[in-house]
């Protein structure tokens, strides 16, 4: 069976939508803001890459947007988005499947709710507010507002969650479960993460972390979602390509198991010392690129490297790389320049905490 | 859909607040006690009774990985056993291709109150152990597994569906071997959003009672070793059960109310029982999901009654409280257990019928069962619904 994909669905600090994202490729250019934090030892700044909902309004109703939090919103527009471009927004879908990852979940809500409940005299928390902290509620909302009753999986994997979340989904469709796949995913920004890459960068705090090691303008904090429309009729060709293959596994114990003739896409972000082993694993002088200056650095990265790999193989182009974080890249052959794809599949590759991996292949 | 080839179980392990293994687990369900209490491992006003794990059940010097939190120790405990029911050693994990696929309320993003504050000076040391510390890791890392890992985050219904995902990476070759279940810590935040929620009972739950007023909540895991066919003809010894099929659905309805209709739940029976190749005359029992809330009970008796009219259902959560994400694993091992007893136990709690609810009551005593297959459900916020069979003995056509 031949998993194709059918729409794409992308918001992040790069804009709102593939046409944005494009953009952002072609110009190689992404616009942060600048967050400020209070703290105990006074206000800090730290960069961060943000996403705006507001076209979200022109999907659902107002009324059905109160008490929706910007997280669970981001997740929304980025599916509505992956169903209009696959022309399936109105049409009857069949047995469609949702799944959604996400690395950290709904911060923002949770760490709210935690403090209230930790914190106030009284122990008592707002419902809706618990509701939304649930890992699934994401999920939960986009199977209410289109009345999907197919199965709905939810996977919170850190910066395994997109691999393990295609592993699902190409199951789901070989086991002939669903007809399609509607999978995304989402992280947002929050205080709390802004805060601990100010820990992680500050010089003054000696312990665990990466000042030194690693560098900090490279690591912008990233939000967004990422979704995708997936397929698994029998066609012979794909406007985006086709999910080829995707593999889990521990690259410290096991080593990897990489595809051949492939363009590697990495998920190197600047917040990993696993950053710097990328070029150890991948063959020497393989055609690489990273695109996190576009995106930012947060656990469902590699979905925007996929919606990157899909839109490479709609052009037939291989989009000039970032080289921000891409560490001993004279072993490699970094894309400095827009250059043809050809017949090459894309693997997104992203290593991960304690070894682990993951990948997910494209071919058209 | 089809039917899949079933997927042995060659090993389980389970802890609660009914037992630190299996068998005393099933030893305590069929004396029909059950003792609730209000928590002790956290500070709260509140008063609901709960079942926690109360003995010290962590055997540290069994693990490398001491400092994790609570959900992770309760896999790792599991784990241990399932590997060893299974007659595994590390040895083995380490030759084979070994996944791991756990369901858990909360995943990567466990609740840390450690970091709650901002200009905490050990800032990172306890939001990395958020990033990281989720039982599949945990899990991995302790076993040196090489394999794919999911942490799967669908509420009440992930210990199941958990096992579901984890028999296709069986099925398709992914792996040779899954260790796969739910686990769940019970810690302040869930017990204080279910009292906002309106949905606890004040005293022990009543599952499908007429004055069913709440659940009490639990903690808990329940962990599978799941095996291909070549493992399984490897082994020294027969296979515990196999797990025949899977569906599930959802509501689309509401974050936390159950689907009046019971539509979801009836479309994931449905393609639990396609994908086994069952038919209800085959299921001897049903595992109730049976919280002991209003609305949980009444349309779960409603769509038994409709879908298997004459088949004895009961709920467990009267012994072990709603362990939520590792509820789906705990039941489907209290599942399994039954089938090899022949006995399934009481449906504690219950005592007077509601005349909202059709004339099929659970089961009112322990009671011996004929057949061998078996369904356990789970519902869950957001509307998830996930459906096992289970069956022991020879290995299905």
């Amino acid at each position: 069976m031949k998993i194709s994909i059918k729409g794409i669905g992308v918001l992040g600090g790069f804009g709102c939508g593939i046409s944005d994202l494009n953009k952002a490729l072609t110009t190689g250019k992404s616009s942060s803001a600048t967050m400020d934090i209070k703290t105990t030892d006074g206000n800090i700044e730290v960069p961060a890459f943000l996403a705006n909902t507001e076209r979200l309004k022109s999907f659902v109703d107002k009324k059905d947007l109160r008490r929706i939090d910007h997280y669970i919103r981001m997740a929304l527009l980025g599916c509505f988005m992956a169903l209009e471009d696959a022309d399936m927004l109105h049409a009857n879908r069949g047995k469609m499947g949702i799944i959604i990852a996400t690395g950290y979940g709904s911060t923002c809500n949770t760490f709210d709710l935690q403090h209230s409940v930790i914190t106030e005299a009284a122990p008592f928390c707002s419902p809706t507010q618990f509701s939304n902290s649930v890992h699934n509620a994401a999920a939960t909302h986009i199977s209410i507002l289109l009345k999907e009753m197919g199965p709905n999986l939810s996977v919170s994997h850190y910066d395994m969650s997109i691999a393990s979340a295609f592993l699902s989904a190409c199951q789901w469709l070989k086991e002939e479960r669903v007809e399609s796949v509607l999978i995304g995913s989402v992280d947002e920004y929050s205080k709390i993460l802004g805060y601990f890459r100010h820990c992680l960068y500050n010089k003054d705090i000696k312990k665990e972390n990466l000042a030194g090691k690693m560098k900090p303008k490279y690591a912008i904090i990233g939000e967004g979602a990422n979704f995708f429309v997936l397929t698994g009729k029998k066609e012979t060709t794909s406007l985006y390509g086709f999910i080829e293959d995707v593999k889990m596994g521990n690259f410290k114990r096991r080593g990897i198991i990489l595809p051949d003739n492939a363009a590697f896409f990495l998920g190197a972000d600047g917040y990993s010392e696993c950053d710097e082993q990328y070029a150890d694993y991948i063959p020497e002088k393989a055609l690489v690129a990273s695109y996190s200056h576009l995106y930012g650095g947060l656990p469902v990265g590699t979905g925007f490297d996929i919606a990157i790999a899909a839109l490479s193989n709609k052009s037939g182009t291989f989009f000039k790389s970032g080289d921000s974080s891409i560490y001993n890249s004279d072993r490699l052959n970094v894309i400095r320049h827009n250059e043809d794809l050809g017949s090459r599949s894309i693997c997104c590759l992203k290593l991960g905490a304690d070894g682990s991996y993951g990948w997910v292949s494209l071919n058209q | 859909m089809k039917p899949l080839a079933p997927v042995a179980v060659a090993g389980i392990g389970c802890i609660c607040s009914a037992g630190l293994v299996l068998k005393e687990c099933m030893n305590f369900l069929y004396k029909g006690k059950r003792n609730p209490a209000p928590p002790v491992h956290f500070p709260t006003k509140l008063t609901f009774p709960v079942f926690e794990v109360l003995e010290d059940f962590f055997p540290s010097t069994l693990f490398e990985n001491k400092n994790v939190l609570r959900t992770c120790k309760l896999a790792l405990t599991a784990t241990l056993e399932a590997i060893s029911d299974a007659g595994f050693d590390h040895k083995t994990l380490k030759t084979k291709r070994v996944g791991a696929c756990i369901g858990t309320n909360i995943g990567c993003s466990m609740y840390d109150e450690s970091f709650s504050n901002d200009g905490n000076t050990s800032f990172i040391t306890p939001v990395n152990r958020f990033f990281f510390s989720n039982p599949t890791s945990s899990i991995a890392s302790e076993f040196k597994i090489t394999g794919p890992l999911q942490t799967v985050v669908n509420a009440c219904s992930s210990g199941s569906d958990a096992l579901g995902l984890a028999a296709s990476w069986i099925r398709s070759g992914i792996c040779d071997i899954v260790i796969a279940g739910g686990a769940d810590e019970m810690y302040q935040i869930t017990y204080t959003g279910f009292k906002s929620l309106l949905i606890n009972d004040d005293s022990p739950c009543k599952p499908f009672d007429v004055n069913r007023k709440g659940l009490n909540l639990g903690e808990g895991a329940a962990v599978f070793i799941l095996v291909s066919k070549e493992i399984e003809k490897e082994m020294k010894k027969k296979p515990r059960a196999y797990i025949l099929g899977y569906g599930a659905a959802t509501d689309a309805f509401h974050h936390t109310k159950t689907r009046p209709d019971g539509k979801g739940l009836e479309l994931a029976i449905e393609e639990a029982m396609e994908s086994s190749g069952t038919t209800p005359s085959d299921i001897a029992f049903i595992n109730a999901h049976g919280t002991g809330t209003l609305d949980n009970d009444l349309v779960e008796s409603h769509v038994l009654y409709e879908m298997f009219p004459k088949v004895p259902f009961f709920s467990t959560k009267g012994y072990t409280g709603h362990t939520l994400g590792a509820s789906g694993a705990i039941e489907a091992a209290f599942t399994i257990a039954c089938l090899e007893k022949g006995r399934v136990p009481t449906s504690v709690g219950f005592k007077t019928a509601d005349p909202e609810m059709p004339p099929a009551y659970p089961v009112q005593q322990n009671a011996t069962i004929n057949g061998n297959t078996a369904l356990s459900e789970t519902l869950a916020f957001g509307g998830n619904n996930s459906v096992l069979i289970l069956s022991t003995g020879e290995r299905p056509a």
